[in-house]
């Protein structure tokens, strides 16, 4: 197909061949330096059975699953479904703005969020101690998990936001209106009247922001995993062990684990959203 | 008539977007403000004296500008490809039937999942060996950003640009061709402008990519300081002893103002086109 070519050319070699590549790798002992560097040896599935019994790659895996569940799952859907159901009825001054404001926090390099979010967080001087009268609060260093979460949060709300706006959107007004009338509550309104309506685009909106926050690198360039790993979800991991520590073979088996567990949180949503629907 | 519960929705809607901008409000402030506020331990919420100072300090830095140029350049390049390919790709994926098709579609999704971190060691080697080819896709060049950019966008690109592709009416193709219109000129005279929130949508995403990208750039650039990016630029405002939060800040200002006028320039598309490909 030409039509396709392209794009399957660049695919392929640029992210399916490396792909293949890591998987070869991390069934070696290959490392960045000394002699396994040189000539790396086959080692079958060592790697993958050293990473399940190694505390801290379950460390990983617990504050991976905590990052996704607090942050994407909890956070990010309920602020961006608050968001847009409080906007729809908004002036649509007010709901330009406050949009643009969410969405800006979106789109923003996130080395510049980084940056920011350290200086707001930082021990001296930073604002949030500033503001709350906590001052030498290490933030990062004594919430490190909670700080991630609350950025990512911030972060990440832009797009459950719109994409409830527009879910919202095609719910019946007429349904709304007798639920008004015999005087249901708003949460009685949202759970049996909304919630029937926007199953699938819940479902969707959580997939993706779950395998996008289990993926993301930026609680890196927060906390680089500190203090003590505490803080060190997968991504994080995968670098550190890959780069600083220079276990590139075992690196890539625990990429590995990672896409796995993204697949098997996949395949669970989409039962989800075939089974009643 | 208005009801009260929803003038407290209103104010509460107000207070959670006065949250989200803080950051971005303190960020502007503290490029703006003189060295001795930045450096005070009770930063106070505005400034009386305003000055361009560390914003002429971060222009100073050598290669600022150049590093400026080179993300454009990279950004630009990769927006106007991956909208090409995704664009003839999701066409493919959803007029033609073909075998694989499926296959392809599941790959895509896949492609998606797959953790980032870990394949910048392959693809190290992969642009070595690009390299001795082909010099300019190679390492410490532009052109291996813009190929590991394009190949790492192009899967999300696809599947968003599927939906509106799909949303177009066979019917009309089917019309176009009995008015004697070629699949070319159908293509680009009737499809391309209708799916254009879609690719106005996608180009938004594969330019932030770009745009942000840090890993990357810190990977396959490593010995050419002329073909840095500006995330990596940035980090020398970061010092052992003291923090040089004005630049930083001045800096970040100044990376931030391409993508929010690339923003205001497509933002209404934007919401309707992100809105469209989750549904389709």
């Amino acid at each position: 197909m030409g039509f396709v070519a392209p794009a399957l050319l660049l695919i392929a070699v640029f992210l399916i061949f490396p792909a293949l590549w890591t998987i070869y790798i991390g069934l070696t002992n290959y490392e960045l330096t000394g002699p396994n560097a040189v000539a790396p040896q086959l080692v079958g599935i060592d790697n993958f059975v050293n990473a399940l019994n190694d505390a801290l790659f379950q460390n990983s895996l617990w504050l991976t699953a905590l990052f996704v569940l607090g942050s994407a799952v909890i956070g990010q859907n309920i602020l961006g479904f608050v968001l847009a159901w409080t906007l729809r009825k908004a002036k649509p001054g007010l709901r330009r703005t406050v949009e643009s404001l969410v969405l800006l926090a979106w789109i923003l390099p996130s080395t510049v969020v980084a940056y920011l979010w350290f200086a707001v967080l930082d021990r001296d001087g930073g604002t949030l101690n500033s503001l709350l009268g906590s001052e030498g609060t290490a933030w990062l260093v004594e919430y490190p998990m909670l700080s991630l979460i609350v950025f990512n949060t911030w972060r990440g709300t832009a797009f459950s936001m719109l994409l409830y706006s527009s879910a919202l959107a095609a719910v019946p007004p007429s349904q709304l209106e007798t639920a008004r009338v015999v005087g249901a509550s708003g949460w009685q309104t949202v759970r049996d009247i909304v919630f029937p309506h926007i199953r699938g685009h819940v479902l969707t909106n959580t997939l993706l922001i779950s395998l996008w926050t289990a993926n993301d690198f930026s609680p890196f360039l927060l906390t680089a995993g500190g203090p003590n790993h505490a803080s060190e979800t997968l991504p994080v991991f995968i670098y550190r062990q890959a780069l600083e520590g220079g276990q590139l073979g075992y690196a890539s088996a625990i990429s590995l684990l990672l896409l796995l567990a993204n697949l098997v949180v996949a395949a669970v949503y989409l039962w989800l959203l075939r089974r009643k629907s | 008539m208005k009801r009260p519960h929803r003038t407290v929705a209103e104010i509460v809607t107000v207070l959670i977007a006065a949250v989200v901008a803080f950051p971005l409000y303190w960020m502007v402030l503290t490029a703006l403000k003189p060295e001795g506020e930045v450096l005070s331990t009770s930063p106070r919420p505005w400034t009386l004296a305003p000055t361009l100072d560390s914003f002429r300090r971060v222009l100073d830095v050598q290669n600022f500008g150049r590093y400026f140029l080179n993300s454009v350049v990279v950004a630009l390049i990769v927006v106007f490809f991956a909208l090409l390919c995704a664009f003839l790709a999701a066409i493919a994926l959803t007029r033609f039937r073909f075998r694989g098709r499926t296959v392809l579609l599941v790959m895509l999704l896949v492609a998606q999942m797959a953790p980032v971190e870990a394949l910048t060691i392959p693809l190290f080697f992969v642009m070595r060996s690009v390299g001795d080819v082909a010099p300019v896709f190679g390492l410490n060049h532009l052109g291996s950003l813009v190929l590991v950019h394009l190949a790492f966008g192009l899967p999300f690109a696809i599947w968003m640009l599927r939906g509106f592709v799909a949303a177009v009416p066979v019917e009309l193709e089917e019309a176009a061709t009995l008015d004697g219109a070629s699949r070319f000129r159908f293509t680009w005279q009737v499809l391309f402008p209708l799916v254009a929130p879609g690719l106005v949508a996608t180009s938004v995403l594969s330019f932030i990519h770009a745009w942000n990208d840090f890993l990357f750039a810190k990977t396959f650039i490593i010995s050419a300081s002329e073909q840095q990016t500006l995330p990596l630029g940035i980090l020398a405002f970061f010092k052992p002893d003291q923090n040089d939060w004005g630049a930083i800040m001045a800096g970040s200002t100044l990376m931030t103002i391409p993508v929010l006028i690339f923003f205001v320039f497509v933002q209404r598309r934007l919401v309707s086109g992100l809105a469209g490909a989750v549904k389709g």
